[in-house]
C-alpha cells in the first residue's frame, strides 16, 4: 500500500475548488493537492459568483450571512481585496408564481440585514456580495503556491478513485476525494452516483453594446437568465437551459447586439435545484456539487466540514443537503 | 494624388501589377481627396500606391493603413452604413465620389498637407457595423467551397469530375489565395499557372459557380450566408446571398502572424504576404527602401522580387543562424545584407515619417544595430483561419505553436493550409481528399512535397521582443487592436480576440497552451447580431405550489387573519413574530401569505398552531419596519 502523501485531493477547476483547497491547506493544516485544469482569466466564467439564491429558509439565509461577513477576510489573506464588489441587483418577477416566491424572499433577505426594495417590476435587492472572478483566477495560483497546495493537471495523468474514497494521480495518493469538479463526478460509476443528479446546461455570452441600467445585475426568473453589467456597454448573459435560449436573450435587449464570446457548460443540478454536499455512502468520495453561484462563497464552510471543524449550523445546513438525503427541508434552499 | 509607389512595368521583376490595366488609367476621389490608379486596382491599392500608408491615429499614435483594418467608404450620394465596404474590396473606380464611414460621424480632420500619407481617420471609434438584413438571392448546391485558393479549386474541380452541383466562394477579387508567395518547388507547375488553369476548367463546367468578392458572414445548419461585394454605375455595393449546402469544405487558408515588438503597426510596417500581393498584383511597393525581417525562407523570395524591383533591401534580418535554403542563397549572389540571428526589437517614426528599426540579436548580447527604412516587411509564422470552423462548432486546440482544428464535423471537412498542409501539392491532394470524405468515396493520399530540412531550413517560432518601446506592441494585424499592455493588467474577458491574438497571448505566457482552444471556442463569431425578440414568458391561471411554505412553521399550521388597523396592509411575505421575540428571522413564527378579504386591512398570515394558540398579539416586520398585529375579530 502507497504511503498516504497527501489528506486531501481536491477535484476541480472552479474557484470554490482553489479556495476549499488553499483554506484546507493554510486554515487547516491539511496536505493538499488541487487536480484540476488550469485556465486563463480570458475564459467567460460559468458563474455569476454573486451571493444570493431565491431562499426561503432561515438556515440559508443565515449561511449566506455568514459567508458575506467572511469572504472579505478570506480574500484579504489571497491578496485579492479587489476582487470583491458589492452589487444591485434587480429582479422582475412576471408570473404569480414567482412573484410570491419573491416576496418571501425578500422579506427574509431583508430580516438579514439585506437592502431590498420594492420596483415597478418587482424586486431591487442592494449590495450583494459579487467576486471578480477573472481578477480571481489570477490570484489564486500565487496563494495556493504559498499556502503550499501541489496543483496537477488533471488532463495529463489518469486519476482513480478507490471505494475508500482515497485518491490515486501519477503515483501520488490522497486519503480523501473531494469532487468539486461536476465532470468528476460524472464520470462516477453510477451506481455510486446520487440518483438525484441531472445535469443542467447553462449559456454563457459576452455582448456589446448593452444599454446601462440602474443596476449592475438584473435577473428575469421568468425568462431563466441574467444579466451582469460590464464596463464598455457590455454585459455578460447566462441564460440557463438551451430550449429557446437565444429568444430569452434577445427579448431583454432593447437593441442589436454583437457576440463578442459564448460558451456553453453543464452544470450538475438534482431534482430539487438544491446543492448536493457530502459522502457518498457507497464511494467514500466526498462530493460538492450543485453550489450554483454561490459555490466560491461557501468554500470556508466546506473547508470547515472536511476539516472536522464545522459550526454546528453550517453541519446542520449541509447535513439537509446531503447527496442521498431524505428529510430535511425537501431539497428548499 | 500622384502615383509614387506605383512599380514600373517590368517583366522580369513580375511585380508589375497581374491585376491591372496601365492603358486604363482612372480617377476618383475618397474623403475629397483625389486618387490615380488603373483599372484593377482596388481603392487601397490605389491608395498605397499614392504613398498613403497611415489609416489615421489611434490614441495619438499613427495606425499602419493594411487591409486588415481597411476603412469602409460608401459613395458620397449614398451614405449609409448598410452600404459601406472596406476599400481591400472595392474595386477603383473613374469618378467614383467616396467618403468613409468614419467621416460622416465627424471624425475626420481635414487633411493635413504636412502629412498627405494618412487618412486621418480616428480608429476605434467606428460604431457597430452593420450586418445581418434579408437575402437577396438563394442558392442551392451539393457542395460549398469555401476558399478560391489552391486547395479550394482543387477540392472544386474533383467535385466537378465527380458530377456534384458545387459553389465556391473567395472572399478577395482574385482566386488563388497566398499559394503564389511561397511559389513553386522544382519544375512543378507555378501556383500562378495552376490558378489559372483550374479557374479556367471551373469556368466552363456548368455545374460549377464561382462568386468572387464574396465573404461567409454565417456558418450554420446547412445554410451559409455570404456577403458578396459589386458594383452598379460604379457605386460599390453588397448583397446577401443565402447558400444551402449540406457539405461544406473549408479551404480558408492560414494567416500570416504579426511578431511582435514595439510599433509594429506603425505606417512602413507591413506583413510579408501581403506586400507580396500588393507587389505582385498592383504593382505598388510601400516605399523606395526596406528592410525584411522573416523566420521564413519564403521572405527572402519577397525580398528579391522588390530588389528586382528597385526597392532597396537594407538588411534582411532572421532569428535563425545561417539558415539554409536556395532563397538565402539568391540573396547572398544579389548583394543583399543579411542579418542572421536578428529580430526587430522595436520600431519608431521619424520626423520625416520614416521608420528608425532597432534590430537586435535574437540570442545573446550583442550591441543592438538601428536602421532608419521607408518600410519593414515582416513575416511571421502561419495560423491556419480557422474562424469558419470554430463558427460551424469545431474545436482546436494548441499544437506546433499554433491552434490547430480538432477532431471532425458531420458535413465539414478542411483544405489545404487551415487543415495544416504546407506544400501545394499536398494543399491540392487534401482538397480531393476533403470532397471524398463529404461523399463517402476513396480519398487519395495526402502526401506533404518539401525540400529536406538540410536544404530548406524550416520556419520558427515568430520571436518575441523584450517589453518597452514608445509605440504600442500590437498581438496580431486586423481590427481588434490587442496590445501587450491591455494584458500586463489582467483585461480579462472584454476585448475581441482574434486567432493570432490568441496565439501572441499563449506566447506571451498570458493563456495556458491547453486553453488555447477552449478560449478560441469562447470567441468564435456565432453568427450576426443578436436582434431584439419579442419573446415573453407564458402565462397560466393555474393553481400553483407553494414549496416555500411547506414545513415552514412545522408539520401543523394555520391561517388567521391579523389587523392593526382599518387601514394598514400587510405584504405578503411579511414575517411575523411572537410579542416579544428579537427579530431573528429564525425565529419567526409565522408569515403574510395571502391579503385580507376582499383586500381589507390588514393580512391573512400562516402560523404555527403552537403559536397562534400562545397569542393573539405579533409584531410584523414590514419593509418599512416593525408593526404591532393582534386576531382580526371574528366576523
Amino acid at each position: 500500500m502507497a504511503d498516504e502523501t497527501y489528506d486531501f485531493a481536491i477535484v476541480g477547476s472552479s474557484l470554490a475548488a482553489m479556495m476549499v483547497a488553499g483554506l484546507l491547506a493554510q486554515e487547516h493544516g491539511r496536505r493538499v493537492i488541487l487536480v484540476g485544469r488550469p485556465t486563463s482569466g480570458l475564459r467567460l466564467s460559468r458563474l455569476l459568483d454573486l451571493l444570493f439564491v431565491p431562499a426561503t429558509t432561515s438556515g440559508t439565509w443565515a449561511l449566506l450571512a455568514q459567508a458575506a461577513a467572511e469572504i472579505g477576510g478570506i480574500l484579504t489573506k489571497i491578496g485579492a481585496e479587489d476582487a470583491l464588489r458589492h452589487v444591485d441587483m434587480a429582479v422582475e418577477v412576471e408570473r404569480d408564481p414567482t412573484a410570491e416566491l419573491f416576496d418571501h424572499v425578500a422579506h427574509l433577505a431583508s430580516g438579514y440585514g439585506v437592502r431590498v426594495h420594492r420596483t415597478e417590476g418587482g424586486w431591487l435587492f442592494r449590495g450583494i456580495p459579487s467576486l471578480d472572478s477573472p481578477n480571481l483566477h489570477r490570484k489564486l495560483p500565487a496563494w495556493l503556491e504559498n499556502s503550499q497546495v501541489t496543483r496537477a493537471d488533471v488532463d495529463k495523468h489518469p486519476l482513480s478513485i478507490g471505494k475508500d474514497g482515497a485518491l490515486q494521480f501519477n503515483g501520488l495518493s490522497a486519503a480523501q476525494a473531494v469532487l468539486c469538479d461536476d465532470d468528476a463526478i460524472l464520470h462516477l460509476p453510477e451506481e455510486v452516483q446520487p440518483p438525484s443528479l441531472r445535469v443542467h446546461q447553462r449559456l454563457v455570452t459576452l455582448l456589446e453594446p448593452v444599454k446601462p441600467a440602474k443596476a449592475e445585475v438584473q435577473n428575469w426568473p421568468d425568462r431563466r437568465l441574467s444579466l451582469v453589467r460590464r464596463p464598455d456597454n457590455q454585459a455578460l448573459a447566462f441564460v440557463n437551459g438551451v430550449e429557446e435560449a437565444e429568444a430569452r436573450l434577445a427579448s431583454v435587449l432593447s437593441a442589436p447586439a454583437r457576440r463578442l464570446a459564448a460558451a456553453q457548460s453543464r452544470q450538475l443540478v438534482s431534482n430539487d435545484g438544491a446543492p448536493l454536499v457530502g459522502m457518498l455512502p457507497r464511494a467514500k468520495s466526498f462530493v460538492a456539487a450543485g453550489l450554483g453561484d454561490i459555490g466560491a462563497f461557501l468554500a470556508p464552510a466546506l473547508a470547515r466540514l472536511l476539516a472536522g471543524t464545522a459550526r454546528a449550523e453550517e453541519h446542520e445546513w449541509l447535513k439537509a443537503y446531503a447527496p442521498f438525503r431524505s428529510g430535511g427541508p425537501g431539497g428548499r434552499l | 494624388m500622384s502615383q509614387t509607389h506605383r512599380l514600373t512595368l517590368d517583366t522580369a521583376h513580375q511585380f508589375g501589377g497581374l491585376a491591372i490595366d496601365r492603358s486604363k488609367p482612372l480617377t476618383f476621389r475618397l474623403n475629397g481627396k483625389r486618387f490615380h490608379g488603373f483599372v484593377g486596382d482596388t481603392v487601397l491599392s490605389a491608395v498605397l500606391a499614392a504613398g498613403v500608408d497611415a489609416i489615421g491615429t489611434l490614441n495619438t499614435m499613427p495606425l499602419a493603413l493594411t487591409a486588415g483594418i481597411a476603412p469602409r467608404v460608401s459613395t458620397r450620394s449614398d451614405v449609409t452604413r448598410a452600404n459601406a465596404i472596406p476599400i481591400e474590396r472595392v474595386a477603383a473606380s473613374d469618378g467614383a465620389d467616396l467618403v468613409t464611414l468614419e467621416s460622416q460621424e465627424g471624425l475626420v480632420r481635414r487633411w493635413r498637407h504636412r502629412d498627405p500619407g494618412s487618412l486621418w481617420l480616428r480608429v476605434g471609434s467606428a460604431a457597430f457595423p452593420a450586418g445581418g438584413g434579408a437575402a437577396e438571392a438563394s442558392l442551392e448546391a451539393e457542395l460549398l467551397i469555401v476558399g478560391g485558393g489552391v486547395a479550394g479549386l482543387s477540392a472544386a474541380e474533383a467535385a466537378a469530375n465527380a458530377g456534384h452541383k458545387v459553389i465556391l466562394v473567395e472572399r478577395r477579387s482574385w482566386l488563388g489565395g497566398d499559394a503564389s508567395f511561397f511559389g513553386a518547388l522544382g519544375d512543378e507547375e507555378t501556383p500562378n499557372a495552376v490558378v489559372e488553369r483550374l479557374a479556367e476548367k471551373l469556368k466552363s463546367d456548368g455545374n460549377v459557380t464561382v462568386l468572387a468578392n464574396a465573404e461567409v458572414q454565417s456558418l450554420a445548419a446547412g445554410t451559409v450566408l455570404v456577403q458578396q461585394v459589386t458594383s452598379e454605375s460604379g457605386s460599390p455595393r453588397h448583397r446577401l446571398v443565402s447558400i444551402g449546402a449540406t457539405r461544406v469544405v473549408l479551404a480558408t487558408g492560414a494567416s500570416e502572424r504579426l511578431p511582435i515588438f514595439a510599433g509594429n503597426r506603425l505606417p512602413g510596417v507591413m506583413g510579408g504576404i501581403e506586400a507580396w500581393h500588393l507587389g505582385e498584383r498592383f504593382g505598388v511597393a510601400h516605399g523606395p527602401n526596406a528592410i525584411v525581417a522573416t523566420q521564413n525562407n519564403f521572405a527572402y523570395r519577397l525580398a528579391l522580387r522588390l530588389n528586382d524591383a528597385g526597392v532597396k533591401i537594407s538588411r534582411i534580418a532572421d532569428p535563425r543562424i545561417n539558415p539554409q535554403s536556395r532563397f538565402v542563397d539568391f540573396a547572398k549572389a544579389s548583394g543583399l545584407t543579411l542579418a542572421s540571428g536578428q529580430i526587430p526589437m522595436q520600431a519608431e517614426r521619424t520626423r520625416e515619417r520614416h521608420l528608425r528599426v532597432t534590430l537586435g540579436q535574437a540570442v545573446g548580447n550583442v550591441s543592438p544595430v538601428v536602421v532608419e527604412t521607408s518600410t519593414l516587411i515582416v513575416s511571421g509564422m502561419l495560423q491556419p483561419a480557422l474562424e469558419l470552423w470554430l463558427m460551424a462548432g469545431g474545436e482546436t486546440r494548441w499544437a506546433g505553436e499554433k491552434l490547430q482544428a480538432l477532431g471532425t464535423l458531420d458535413g465539414v471537412a478542411l483544405a489545404g493550409s487551415v487543415a495544416g498542409y504546407r506544400s501545394m501539392a499536398a494543399c491540392m491532394s487534401s482538397g480531393k481528399a476533403a470532397v471524398a470524405a463529404l461523399f463517402g468515396t476513396r480519398a487519395p493520399a495526402v502526401t506533404e512535397v518539401e525540400p529536406d530540412a538540410a536544404f530548406e531550413a524550416p520556419p520558427v517560432a515568430s520571436p518575441i521582443a523584450p517589453p518597452g518601446g514608445t509605440a504600442p506592441t500590437y498581438l496580431d494585424w486586423g481590427q481588434t487592436l490587442l496590445a501587450r499592455n491591455d494584458f500586463t493588467g489582467g483585461l480579462g474577458i472584454g476585448r475581441t480576440l482574434s486567432l493570432g491574438g490568441i496565439a501572441a497571448l499563449v506566447e506571451l505566457g498570458v493563456v495556458a497552451q491547453n486553453d488555447a482552444g477552449a478560449v478560441a471556442e469562447e470567441r468564435r463569431i456565432a453568427g450576426g447580431p443578436l436582434l431584439p425578440s419579442a419573446w415573453t414568458p407564458p402565462k397560466s391561471n393555474a393553481a400553483y405550489e407553494t414549496p416555500w411554505l411547506t414545513d415552514r412553521f412545522g408539520a401543523e399550521t394555520a391561517q388567521a387573519h391579523i389587523i392593526v388597523d382599518d387601514k394598514r396592509r400587510f405584504e405578503r411575505g411579511a414575517l411575523v413574530y411572537a410579542n416579544t421575540s428579537a427579530r431573528d428571522p429564525a425565529n419567526a413564527i409565522g408569515v403574510i401569505v395571502a391579503p385580507a378579504p376582499d383586500n381589507g386591512p390588514g393580512g391573512i398570515a400562516l402560523f404555527s398552531k403552537a403559536a397562534l394558540a400562545a397569542s393573539d398579539r405579533f409584531i410584523v416586520e414590514t419593509l418599512s419596519g416593525p408593526s404591532p398585529a393582534r386576531l382580526a375579530p371574528a366576523s
